[in-house]
């Protein structure tokens, strides 16, 4: 019984990094229509920052997390400008070469700046608290109440304020949102900064967990596309729903079943799901 | 207070707007007639910025803003109301409205007083305020669409066929709430094919048949020409 709530809450841990990777993902997909591929790679340059901050120039956790942030929307909205917004009229074709070849940019990038070495951002939170026979460390309940919080604030942002609304609404009809005065380029941006800001603290909340290495991007990313497409490409629900779905079983999975067949029952899941409905949890719908 | 002179459009090589020249001055409610493929999608996709034209020059205002993206022409005060609605069909009623108004945002006031004004004048967006914009009936959206697009108090509204796929009995009532919208102030720009109805409520009309103006003159003079009867009316006496 305890190892079921161990792994729950192990399952919990990862759904959370993988929810905030794929919420990015998702609303990059909702606005641009084509899958940023590059968007694990944002995640891993945020591991890095956060690394370096802390490593490099002493900094505090949390405030290497924050300037993570600032340096990822930052680096968002130029991949936006010199990457995607050039395509912004060209075949979805281009758009995806684009996309892949910021990907590997990035990763290359990476590794001839800072190696391939495996790191790990030194863990603060690393004290093991015992809740009714489980044991976990503080940074495991940090980074479910992080992932949390940032949900709640991507939805109370999205569904509350007129400048996070002008995503939505450029989501579901791009021509309805140039007539009602919604400047694209400026949601562009928006977007993008806030989907790197995102996965720059799913980077920073894993780091002192998992480890941060150049190739830490492209699995995620995997994962990531596995999780909207089971919710639904574009959809924020569904993305939120698909990352604990795949979080959890694949967990437990790898508990009850083999530690080999983790990522085997990942996909065996999404192979269930898309035969049972094909557009996914949360269709974006007919427009 | 509109003026498109000489205008050329093309998609590719094929030229869908010829040299048309159009006014429209403050106070009008001018009607655009024409069949589909005639080209009065393009003409109003032209004037609000979001196709570009090969030659000519629209005005607004004495400003030139064929070099404007869509969103500055929103700010100079055109509003448009496009064919198929382009609502945002996930998001409840009122926030359709409210997004009407989004380059006035900061006048919370003013956004208040529309969002009466437009209750007022289509009383069913008021009772389905909470309802998702795509669950509406086709009346209903079109209704919403014409609401949102006077959220942003323009002075001048662009309305592209807000009779196409409607009961009779829906776009008499769509057309009414046009004429008021257009007696209180703001100048009308109308493309339709229903010219029977359009010809009734509007002061004066171009005919455009393959991407040319073949046409122009008071409506009540249009609705008695031979040629708008067998073509558009579809009676010929």
């Amino acid at each position: 019984m305890n190892l079921l709530i161990q792994q729950t809450v192990n399952g919990l841990t990862l759904g959370s990094i993988y929810c905030l990777v794929a919420l990015g993902l998702t609303l990059i997909y909702g606005i641009m229509e084509v899958p940023n591929f590059a968007h694990g790679h944002l995640y891993m340059v945020g591991g890095y920052v956060t690394f370096f901050m802390m490593t490099l120039y002493g900094l505090n956790y949390w405030v290497s997390a924050i300037i993570s942030g600032i340096v990822l929307a930052v680096l968002g909205i130029l991949l936006e400008r010199l990457v995607f917004n050039p395509m912004r009229n060209s075949p979805s074709s281009n758009k995806f070469i684009a996309a892949v070849g910021a990907m590997l940019f990035l990763e290359a990038s990476a590794r001839v700046l800072w190696g391939s070495d495996f790191r790990s951002i030194p863990a603060i939170y690393d004290n093991v608290v015992v809740m009714g026979g489980v044991r976990l460390t503080e940074q495991r309940l940090i980074i479910i109440a992080g992932a949390v919080i940032l949900m709640v604030a991507l939805y109370v942002f999205i569904k509350h304020t007129m400048i996070g609304s002008t995503i939505e609404a450029m989501a579901q009809n791009r021509d309805g949102a140039s007539l009602v005065g919604i400047d694209v380029n400026r949601v562009a941006m928006l977007t993008f900064a806030v989907a790197s800001i995102l996965a720059s603290a799913a980077a920073s909340l894993a780091g002192p967990i998992f480890l941060v290495y150049p190739g830490m991007g492209s699995l995620i990313i995997m994962k990531a596309f596995v999780i909207i497409v089971i919710g639904g490409m574009g959809s924020i629900p569904g993305a939120v729903l698909g990352s604990f779905i795949l979080g959890l079983t694949e967990s437990l999975g790898a508990t009850y079943l083999s530690s080999n067949y983790k990522d085997v029952v990942a996909f065996a899941i999404l192979v269930l799901i898309l035969s049972i409905k094909p557009s996914g949890l949360f269709a974006k719908g007919a427009r | 207070m509109l003026k498109l002179s000489g205008i050329n459009v093309s998609y590719g090589s094929y030229l869908a707007l010829q040299d048309v020249n159009i006014e429209v001055n403050k106070g009008e409610f001018v009607v655009l007639l024409g069949a589909n493929g005639a080209g009065k999608s393009t003409l109003f996709r032209t004037i609000s910025g979001l196709l570009k034209v090969t030659s000519g020059s629209v005005e607004f205002k004495g400003q030139k803003t064929n070099q404007l993206p869509s969103f500055k022409v929103v700010e100079l005060g055109i509003s448009q109301c496009l064919e198929g609605r382009a609502l945002f069909s996930h998001m409840p009623v009122k926030q359709n409205l409210l997004l009407g108004a989004y380059v006035r945002r900061h006048d919370k006031e003013g956004i208040k007083k529309s969002l009466a004004m437009v209750y007022e004048l289509f009383p069913a967006l008021k009772d389905k305020e909470n309802a998702l914009a795509g669950s509406l009936s086709g009346g209903q959206q079109q209704m919403a669409a014409i609401g949102r697009a006077l959220m942003s108090d323009p002075e001048l509204l662009l309305l592209d066929e807000p009779s196409i796929g409607l009961a009779p009995i829906v776009v008499q009532q769509v057309f009414d709430a046009v004429k008021i919208v257009n007696e209180a102030g703001k100048t009308v720009l109308l493309a339709e094919q229903n010219a029977h109805l359009a010809l009734k409520v509007s002061h004066r009309g171009y005919v455009l048949e393959n991407g040319r103006v073949v046409m122009e003159g008071r409506s009540d003079m249009l609705a008695g020409n031979e040629d708008v009867k067998k073509a558009y009316i579809g009676v010929s006496d």
